[in-house]
């Protein structure tokens, strides 16, 4: 899955309809979260906390679903597959 | 009125800052969770979760009663874990309760119930609980550092960074609530009695001092507060999820009941032998270990230095999964290498690599069976359960060892020599020896006893006993079944025996991973009884016994089994059986009662034997290790017909066990246990002096006694 988007080129239209809605998941997730950063901060420095709790609702849904939308892309995890690779000897 | 200031001396940019620290918190959880869903998805199918509300009920009773937990041996442990998570909960919840009153019901609501008489009651309780998880979180340091019981002789840095973590969080807390209190000189400051006597401390600090480190410590607690929660999913941890989800999804069939291979014929693939074959649950299980070390403490591999330890089998299994689904961390904590997975520790490193960053990299196409698992380690259980007892995730550690077999055996037709021989056997003379099927009723000859071929209407019969092959052919144990006649006989029982027609269960070939031989076995044996409509079976042999009531049903053979120590105990109170009450010369109280673990850990028949000492010989001596955490004697799993040849041996173990009693002898209730107990004694030169008996053998000498006439004593004048 790492290396889909480099795939994803030349990929049939499928894959990148994929694609795009994993990035569009990821957009998405990442706003929300941001704009619970924005409210809960207008709350507490402009002593509105009527902003504070969807403020930190948001941030905690858009947290936790873009690192769950990243985890599903594995955009950020380094998998190096070793299959083809000699056994090192140390030699 | 009490109550406090929320969020006192934490500025505007600090509440700004904790709401985008809950960010980061959000995002690893919400990553580390997705990741370990998606493995336990990638597993193949497995059988429905039915009985949901039963399931949900049990989940709750381990969660938050610890029912698996505090245990007989473990009140130490299992108190420690429930100061630690009672604490964790309530903290938590007091948490909300805050965040209720500051973000939804004061902005809201315009109202506030965080006074008052609800605030004392709060503010007592919660540093109850605060107080309860830092004593159980030293109670764990303790026990993991000082103690150290050799368990625990390798602890990882996982271990230690949780522990400090959680203590570092409950400490801070009640130094923040401490200095709080003491800055603003709180009227009301008792009432946090956990944090009082700090307060009385620093009652003389400048207040300026106070509020400064109070400032500081807010961070801190943050901080850690949010590298807490980042730890969850690469770590330990993460068992308060993965745990419950565990037991709410454990197996819903008999304990002794393996998973058949359906359709047996047509597979083309069998057991276990890449990350591929396991079903979800199989993924699930492995993630679930917290590595208590509880698989351990009875596991006859580990006590005798066998290759086979539990943990580390399911530790190096769930890394290897965790690996090659690319993810962070699996059961092994964030460095298996700490915890010595084959593949990840330099030192055992299959591709023999310098350093431990090319270590981890195993070859993605790695076998589960000899890079990660070694054969070794498969054919060393006995499947005696004692591991599966007691994790209290219910980890299913023998399926997966039979699975692994089931690979060697049907796939790879690899197995060790005796086992071959043993499939020989079976296949022949469908009976482990090389003994002619033909001869397996000549133990009877003139002991009265009918087969069932000889019986004109088999409906009239009470039982069919069955005998097992080890009570047919070895000339020890026939001492048993002859025993089991004689009792019938006197209870003037109608029974028949199979004989000649009577064929293996089936128990050693399905524990040794031949689960085709097991069915051929197992369908001529119920052809047979349901020829004859037998309804009521009686097995002298506990592995024979498990396999007829819970394995048999799989293929069509639903039979009232019932083990020869529960049948005499009920013609005993049925009072058709007279034993005489034990009293005199004649009582031996002196013998200690071994458990065998397809009759305990399996079935649950503990007492039935236990009780028929107790009349029979006035009692009996209980070794440490027993009911539930009795010790195998070794031969279950098909280890009976295999050469011990790694570690001490396990019957020895246990032999040593019951000498260090004092006790005379030792009774069991199963053939098996009896012959390995007896090659133990001859081994440790103890015949003399101890002696090795069955249940049945034990009533059996009490009716010959009993019908002897009384031996007139000699007396000299």
């Amino acid at each position: 899955m790492g290396n889909r988007r480099k795939a994803s080129r030349g990929a049939p239209p499928m894959e990148l309809m994929k694609s795009n809605r994993e990035t569009r998941e990821i957009v998405g997730a990442g706003i929300l979260a941001a704009l619970g950063i924005v409210a809960t901060s207008v709350g507490a420095f402009a002593h509105v906390p009527q902003l504070a709790a969807p403020g930190s609702t948001a941030i905690l849904v858009g947290g936790a679903w873009l690192g769950s939308a990243l985890a599903r892309t594995d955009l950020s995890l380094p998998r190096r597959s070793t299959a083809n690779r000699a056994p090192k000897t140390g030699d | 009125m009490p109550t406090r200031e929320i969020t006192w001396n934490v500025g505007a940019f600090a509440i700004a800052a904790m709401y985008a620290l809950v960010v980061v918190q959000a995002l690893i959880l919400g990553y580390g969770a997705t990741k370990r869903y998606a493995m336990w998805r990638s597993g193949r199918p497995h059988g429905p979760i039915d009985r949901v509300g039963e399931r949900l009920r049990a989940t709750l009773g381990v969660m938050f009663l610890h029912r698996r937990l505090i245990r007989k041996g473990y009140v130490y442990a299992g108190v420690m874990h429930l100061f630690i998570f009672w604490g964790f909960i309530m903290l938590f919840v007091g948490t909300l309760i805050v965040l209720l009153e500051a973000d939804i019901v004061r902005p809201f609501f315009g109202t506030s119930f965080y006074y008052g008489t609800f605030y004392v009651v709060y503010k007592i309780v919660i540093n109850f609980f605060g107080l309860i998880f830092i004593i159980g979180l030293l109670m764990a340091l303790f026990r993991r550092y000082v103690q150290v019981p050799i368990k625990f002789r390798k602890s990882l840095s996982d271990d230690a960074i949780v522990l400090g973590l959680l203590l570092l969080l409950g400490v801070t807390g009640f130094l923040l609530q401490a200095l709080r209190l003491a800055a603003t000189d709180d009227p009301n400051a008792a009432i946090h009695w956990v944090s009082y006597p700090l307060v009385l401390a620093l009652s003389g600090v400048d207040r300026g001092v106070l509020r400064a480190a109070h400032g500081g410590m807010w961070w801190f607690h943050m901080l850690s507060n949010t590298a807490l929660i980042a730890y969850i999913p690469v770590s330990k941890l993460f068992h308060m999820f993965t745990g419950p989800a565990n037991v709410f999804t454990r197996s819903g069939e008999p304990k002794g009941a393996l998973a058949p291979i359906l359709n047996i014929e047509q597979q083309e693939h069998f057991g276990v032998s890449k990350v591929q074959d396991f079903n979800w649950k199989q993924l699930l299980n492995y993630d679930a270990c917290m590595r208590c070390g509880r698989c351990l403490d009875f596991c006859p591999t580990f006590a005798t230095g066998k290759p086979l330890k539990p943990r580390q089998l399911v530790v190096e299994i769930g890394a290897h999964v965790a690996k090659q689904e690319g993810m962070l961390a699996g059961p092994a904590g964030p460095n298996p290498a700490e915890a010595g997975v084959r593949g990840y520790d330099p030192q055992t490193s299959a591709a023999g690599a310098e350093d431990r960053r090319t270590a981890v990299m195993l070859p993605i196409a790695a076998q589960l069976i000899g890079d990660v698992v070694s054969e070794d380690e498969i054919w060393d259980c006995t499947t005696c359960r004692a591991c599966m007892e007691q994790c209290p995730v219910l980890i299913e550690h023998v399926p997966l060892i039979v699975e692994l077999r089931r690979n060697l055996v049907l796939e790879e037709s690899r197995f060790p020599q005796d086992v071959q021989l043993l499939f020989n056997n079976l296949e022949r003379n469908s009976n482990p020896y090389s003994f002619p099927a033909s001869t397996r009723g000549d133990w009877a000859h003139g002991l009265g006893v009918r087969e069932l071929a000889e019986v004109e209407d088999p409906s009239t019969l009470e039982i069919v006993y069955w005998v097992g092959c080890m009570s047919s052919f070895d000339g020890r144990t026939q001492k048993i079944s002859t025993a089991m006649v004689k009792i019938l006989q006197a209870a003037g029982v109608e029974f028949a025996i199979l004989g000649r027609e009577e064929g293996c269960s089936g128990d050693p070939a399905r524990r040794t991973g031949n689960e085709y031989l097991y069915q051929i076995l197992a369908q001529q044996n119920i052809e047979r009884l349901q020829a004859y409509q037998a309804k009521r079976i009686v097995a002298s042999c506990p592995h024979c016994f498990n396999t007829l009531l819970n394995e048999y049903p799989q293929f069509g053979g639903t039979f009232e089994v019932i083990h020869h120590t529960t049948y005499i105990e009920k013609l005993v109170t049925s009072g058709r059986l007279k034993v005489p009450a034990a009293s005199g010369p004649d009582a031996n109280p002196n013998l200690a009662y071994h458990d065998p673990c397809y009759l305990g850990r399996y079935n649950d028949i503990y007492d039935a034997p236990r009780n028929l000492l107790k009349m029979a010989e006035g009692g009996f001596v209980e070794m440490p290790r027993h009911r539930e955490r009795g010790f195998c004697c070794g031969a279950g799993g098909g280890r009976a017909f295999m050469e011990e040849k790694r570690g001490t041996r396990i019957s020895h173990n246990r032999l040593n066990e019951a000498l260090d009693t004092g006790a005379e002898g030792v009774v069991a209730g199963c053939p098996f246990c009896v012959t390995m107990f007896e090659d133990g004694i001859r081994a440790l030169g103890a015949e003399e002096r101890f002696q090795v008996k069955d249940i049945a053998e034990v009533i059996a000498q009490k009716l010959d006694a009993a019908s002897q006439p009384p031996t007139t004593p000699i007396t000299t004048t």
